[in-house]
């Protein structure tokens, strides 16, 4: 019932008016079922194993702990798994801006042939679940060895059929006599595509660069199979380490570990949410 | 798009163009496009890691589609698309009204698309947690149910988990729906004398089915895909209750290494996303 309300587009406070402080706290309370799930997992890690199931959720009094950081990061070789990560989401993310940026640009600014046909194969990848591909890459992986290897992790995921198209979309939406005017003072493509393109793409590039880390970032289907020893896996792969037998789980380590897994995600979408959440919303593609 | 001027600028134009474009394309071409038909010719074949590859004809796909394995995965995908889909869909248009009606809109909006971006394998630790027997959803309900052990709850605590994790990709779609709808239709109500119930009744609701329905196909798409969260919190089980279609070819690929028979469940899992795509388009297409 409270939760049944238009915006007003008139006067917002007139008719949404009504119950305005029954539909904040309906709304208060849904927010935070949700992120209870994420706050009582950071609490854990500052739990020891212990205390973590045999307090109640909303008990902060500790006895707080970083032992889970100090001793449990220390039975994997965790801090390889973190700096794996940072350079597999880090180069890709870089790869992938300059994959996009420029195919965007030819897309975009440019008449060719075969240009339609190119494209509808980018929308067509876009489309396309990992599974139906995974069987090649990974024979392929295998024929060229690059099984169990960061760059085997990295290679496929260079190229973003969502980026191009991102940046694509944006360069199209430009009025042409930007681009025009570049090469009217003498610009050759290049130099516009350095002193005009780059600048003003920057904030779809952050967009993206933000989209490309936290997906590769969070991968765990590639990497699962690609990396088989421990000097290669990533965090969300080495992260599984952590479980143990039946009831020999150590959920303050694994807790304490997925710290390290969340937190930077949380922050890069803090940093970019709102860029983040309207490309979600407008290609209402779960990436 | 640029028109073609003289014949030497638009062959200079063109090959600028081609240029930008072909080493992205190149890396498309290896690392999708060559896959796909090479996961279409495996599905033809049968192909196991050290055997040669040998023509097959149609055999994967009649023992795939006989096979109770596949079957039992389908369905039960099926069910954690609708299962996903139905309250997903409710869910994000009530919060989506309830935050449109309000202020904080971001702050809100932002809290609910938190899982969207968070790891996984995080999120399947923290739910493994929290459905332990002395966890703390049997604390809040007070139950003493056995979420991922029991045939009966397994399925719904999968729904449950992929619920709060798309939940907030939802609201934010219905969102943009609620806000594509014109202030003119509410003025014009609000003149004649309707309700806020009236308003909602006649033009809210009406104006955003098709992106409620735009919502609930998104989701089975979700579905579909879904792979981790499963996997790591009931391998399948209790039996094969909750093996995805997604785990299924992952495990029949990589563990009983039947590239042959995995490939064609692939194709067929392709099939259904480019089916889901397809009718997505259709929705998107005639708006604005």
């Amino acid at each position: 019932m409270t939760l049944l309300k238009l915006k007003n587009p008139a006067g917002k406070g007139v008719v949404a008016g009504k119950f305005p402080i029954i539909n904040y706290l309906a709304l208060s309370f849904l927010a935070l079922v949700f992120t209870i799930p994420i706050i009582w997992s950071i609490k854990a890690a500052f739990l020891r194993n212990g205390d973590i199931f045999a307090k109640e959720i909303f008990d902060f009094t500790g006895p707080w702990t970083t032992d889970n950081f100090v001793v449990g990061l220390k039975t994997v070789p965790f801090f390889t798994f973190f700096l794996n990560s940072m350079i597999v989401a880090g180069v890709t993310t870089i790869v992938i801006l300059v994959t996009s940026l420029t195919a965007g640009y030819g897309f975009a600014c440019f008449n060719f042939r075969w240009k339609k046909t190119l494209f509808a194969l980018v929308i067509a990848s876009l489309l396309m679940p990992f599974q139906s591909i995974m069987i090649p890459l990974f024979i392929g992986a295998r024929q060229l060895h690059l099984i169990d290897s960061k760059l085997g992790i990295i290679l496929p995921a260079t190229v973003s059929a969502f980026g191009i198209f991102m940046m694509r979309q944006f360069l199209a939406s430009l009025p042409r006599e930007l681009m025009d005017a570049a090469y009217i003072d003498g610009c050759g493509y290049f130099m516009a595509f350095r002193k005009i393109v780059v600048p003003i793409a920057r904030a779809p590039m952050a967009t993206l660069a933000a989209i490309s880390f936290l997906g590769n970032w969070n991968n765990y289907l590639w990497p699962l199979i690609v990396a088989q020893s421990e000097k290669v896996y990533t965090l969300p792969i080495g992260l599984t380490m952590f479980r143990g037998n039946e009831g020999s789980t150590n959920y303050g380590y694994i807790f304490a570990a997925s710290f390290f897994a969340g937190v930077p995600a949380l922050l890069v979408f803090l940093f970019m949410r709102r860029s983040i959440i309207q490309s979600y919303a407008l290609t209402g593609i779960n990436l | 798009m640029r028109k073609q001027s003289s014949g030497y600028l638009s062959r200079r134009e063109s090959r600028a163009g081609i240029l930008f474009v072909i080493p992205t394309m190149i890396l498309l071409l290896v690392f999708s496009i060559a896959p796909i038909a090479g996961t279409l010719g495996i599905s033809f074949s049968n192909y196991s890691l050290g055997v040669p590859m040998k023509f097959a004809g149609l055999e994967n796909y009649r023992s795939v589609l006989g096979d109770s394995d596949f079957r039992t995965a389908l369905m039960t995908t099926l069910k954690l698309g609708f299962g996903l889909a139905l309250p997903g869909t409710l869910l994000a248009f009530l919060i989506a009204i309830s935050i449109n009606a309000g202020q904080k809109t971001n702050i809100f909006t932002s809290i609910f698309f938190a899982p969207v971006i968070y790891p996984p394998v995080v999120s399947a630790f923290i739910w493994s947690a929290a459905y332990r027997g002395d966890g703390f959803l049997n604390r809040i309900l007070g139950t003493n149910i056995e979420w991922l052990t029991s045939y009966k709850w397994a399925l719904f605590s999968i729904v449950l988990v992929m619920l709060w994790t798309n939940l907030g990709f939802y609201i934010v779609i219905s969102l943009t729906g609620l806000r594509g709808i014109s202030n003119t239709y509410y003025e014009a109500a609000s003149i004649d004398g309707a309700n806020r119930w009236e308003q909602l009744r006649w033009i809210t609701i009406p104006l955003i089915k098709p992106v409620l329905l735009f919502i609930g196909i998104v989701a089975t798409g979700d579905a579909l895909q879904v792979f981790t969260q499963p996997y790591l919190l009931t391998a399948g089980g209790p039996g094969s209750s909750t093996r995805v279609l997604a785990s299924l070819i992952y495990e029949s690929s990589f563990r009983s290494l039947d590239f042959g028979a995995s490939s064609t469940m692939a194709m067929v899992l392709l099939a259904l996303a480019l089916l889901i795509s397809t009718i997505q388009f259709a929705f998107l297409r005639p708006k604005e």
